[in-house]
């Protein structure tokens, strides 16, 4: 028993250290490549699997296009791609992979906020340039790090548009309601903030428990207040509950704006029919968004992908390849800190809209589309140089 | 004697070395991996206590990972150090691992199985719900962790621990009681064993190692919110590993979480979109060729070629 628990024991040894060794051996010194490698980590598996499918999608296109055009700074770029199966613990050993093995001369981010979170650390750690399609969370942006950059108009900016808009059509009070979940807040109190910088006049400001199931003596209030616009930070259950007691209370304001989760989204319109039509939304992106070269980009996707539209994380992805690509030929080098120092001096617009970041990183400059369901279709209606058509403004009232 | 002592330990010394000193020679990748893998190690580990050598198959150990992880956070967030607020996190979870146990070691084989596993879903409401505790679905944002350095050298502390203890166990009266409850549990309990007592101690001991790699891992992500404190697939990784090593035995869980770990590895470095099907493949052979795990059947194989057959000490689980 005893010697051969022994022999058991070596063995269990051996074989842990021969792989451990086989491990080690594995890592070779970095290879003098004639392509530029770049590496992401995505959730191809997992809860996020959806829009990180998407943002492979958007990564490849962009190493198509790129490649076909002749490459940057006459090299071809190559893509490594890992599945962190939405785990921000695996996100962090593979981005450590990607920097410390693969040796990959440039870094792109992965999808979603947590992790994001966890992916920025190494690239923070090692100093390298980590653009962001997949990551909206003001909190990563509140760490100090100086390599990560944002490409979505966070949450506090994403109704500055709207209000804009509001203010071109000569409308003067507003009134915010929203849910009482971080998002809505956010998105509720960047409202206020853009009113009062654009000289409009908050007449009422107000919160709903998220999970309200009857919203009618909140429209009452509304209805006594009687504002030019009203603004909604909503989730899509809330959307579709405030539209419908709306219409009950027969509550027909100049222009009625929801956040990203209502008319731009296709369930909005499907349960609300007719009563969704000249409601307006926000969108990080739209396929009918009519910026420098998204048309052909979405030629290219539903050539590759036939009866398919490209989704904003595919747009997102092809995007922050083009920003790298600019902050390269802006940098003439593929030095970290040179591209570093590129991206946070660039204003520029993409496929995707307008690229520029503040000192910590955040976005400041990309802009939300604006949307509107007009006969029962979504139509991008501002900031005009992406609009299809115009806004129907002022609200003509809600449908018999 | 004390020579052939010493060239017992030889070994073993060499290997400790080797892993103390990854950290600060090897690349951060290969630190990461073992990081991961000295993490796989403590868990199937931790699994084996309660699973292996009681019988009590958890497919809910994760529950105890995120009560871990979320109290080193809470911790951390006040300004604790973050090894204060994972051993922290160990203790709550031994805590509640015996009211939980009181409850849930009530019920047997699948029962208990699938017991655990809507308890992890429980926690994973929990922890959205608790707003003002966990800050609900948001999560908790912690100061980043730029070196890898101490929490590698914590994981492996844990990992030795685990081992050492489980050696130790396994040549105890207290393992061998463990192992009587697993073999039948009424025939412990006429002889005189106080199973209920018992089975609680090795659920909460299980739950207090589980919760320690819990809390240091959210250190390194600096990152918690529902979904990454209870990992659904880790709850599966950690039964597979320990499994795959041999369950109830003392190396079982090393070999296991060790070579799954790295075959894992080396499958999605490779194949990306392949890698689960692979994987799959691998395991379901091996559950069906060496059903009771690699190192009982490779003691088998050894033992047949040297000495005459004997008794198992070891078997598989039920």
């Amino acid at each position: 028993m005893v010697k051969i628990s022994r022999s058991l024991r070596l063995l269990s040894l051996v074989f842990v250290l021969a792989l451990a060794l086989g491990t080690l051996a594995g890592c070779s010194g970095k290879a003098s490549r004639k392509t530029i490698l770049v590496g992401a980590s995505l959730s191809l598996s997992g809860n996020l699997a959806r829009n990180g499918l998407d943002q492979q999608r958007g990564y490849e296109l962009w190493r198509d296009a790129v490649n076909a055009a002749g490459g940057i700074m006459g090299k071809q770029v190559e893509l490594k791609v890992y599945d962190d199966s939405s785990d921000p613990q695996t996100a962090a050993k593979l981005y450590e992979k990607l920097i410390t093995d693969d040796k990959v001369d440039l870094l792109i981010g992965p999808y979603g906020s947590n992790v994001t979170m966890a992916a920025s650390t190494v690239a923070e750690k090692y100093k390298m340039a980590m653009i962001t399609p997949g990551a909206s969370s003001k909190e990563i942006w509140e760490r100090g790090y100086k390599y990560t950059f944002q490409m979505l108009t966070p949450a506090r900016y994403q109704l500055h548009q709207a209000l804009q808009l509001a203010k071109d059509k000569g409308y003067t009070t507003v009134a915010i309601v929203s849910a009482d979940s971080a998002f809505p807040k956010d998105l509720a109190n960047g409202a206020e903030q853009s009113a009062k910088d654009l000289g409009l006049n908050v007449v009422f400001k107000e919160e709903y428990p998220e999970k309200a199931t009857d919203l009618s003596s909140l429209v009452m209030k509304l209805k006594r207040a009687n504002p030019d616009v009203l603004i909604a930070g909503s989730y899509l259950p809330d959307s579709v509950l405030l539209t419908r007691q709306m219409k009950e209370a027969k509550f027909a304001p100049k222009m009625i704006q929801f956040g990203p989760n209502g008319p731009a989204l296709p369930d909005f319109a499907k349960s609300l029919g007719n009563d969704a039509n000249n409601l307006l939304g926000v969108s990080q992106w739209e396929p009918s968004a009519s910026f420098p070269g998204s048309a052909d980009f979405v030629k290219s996707f539903t050539a590759k992908y036939p009866g398919e539209m490209p989704s904003y994380s595919v747009a997102g992805a092809y995007a922050a390849g083009q920003l790298l690509q600019m902050a390269i030929e802006k940098a003439g080098s593929l030095k970290q800190d040179a591209i570093t120092q590129a991206l946070y001096s660039m204003d520029v617009t993409t496929i995707f809209g307008r690229f520029k970041v503040d000192e910590t990183g955040a976005q400041v400059a990309h802009a939300a589309v604006l949307i509107q369901v007009q006969n029962g279709q979504k139509k991008v209606v501002y900031p005009a140089n992406a609009a299809e058509t115009a806004p129907v403004l002022p609200f003509p009232g809600w449908s018999k | 004697m004390k020579n052939s002592k010493f060239l017992r330990l030889a070994p073993w010394v060499v290997a400790l070395v080797a892993l103390l000193v990854v950290p600060f020679t090897a690349s951060g990748y290969i630190t990461a991996l073992f990081l991961s893998l000295l993490m796989y190690v403590t868990l199937a580990y931790g699994w084996n206590i309660i699973s292996g050598y009681t019988g009590y198959v958890s497919f809910g150990q994760v529950a105890f990972f995120g009560v871990g992880g979320y109290t080193c956070a809470i911790l951390a967030k006040g300004g604790v150090h973050w090894l204060v607020g994972s051993l922290v996190g160990g203790l709550v979870a031994g805590l509640l691992a015996i009211l939980l146990g009181l409850v849930m070691l009530r019920l047997k084989g699948a029962y208990f199985a699938v017991g655990m596993l809507g308890l992890t879903q429980l926690f994973v409401a929990l922890a959205g719900a608790l707003k003002r505790v966990t800050n609900g679905s948001t999560g908790i944002f912690l100061p980043p962790s730029l070196t890898l350095v101490p929490v590698y050298l914590t994981m492996l502390g844990l990992a030795l621990a685990a081992i050492i203890g489980t050696i130790f166990l396994h040549r105890s009266a207290f393992g061998l009681r463990l192992m009587a409850i697993r073999e039948d549990e009424e025939a412990a309990e006429s002889l005189g064993i106080h199973t209920t007592v018992y089975k609680i101690i090795a659920f909460s001991i299980s739950a207090v190692i589980v919760a320690i790699a819990g809390g240091v891992m959210t250190w390194y992500v600096s990152f918690i919110d529902p979904q990454s404190a209870f990992p659904a697939s880790l709850n599966l990784t950690m039964v597979i590993m320990a499994v795959f090593g041999g369950p109830g035995t003392v190396w079982g869980p090393l070999v296991g979480a060790t070579s799954l770990g790295l075959i894992a590895e080396l499958l999605w470095a490779r194949y990306p979109g392949l890698y689960l099907v692979i994987y799959g493949i691998i395991l379901l052979l091996i559950i069906l060729y060496i059903p009771r795990g690699v190192v009982p059947s490779l003691g088998d194989f050894l033992r047949r070629r040297g000495e005459p057959v004997r008794k198992r000490r070891s078997g598989a689980v039920a």
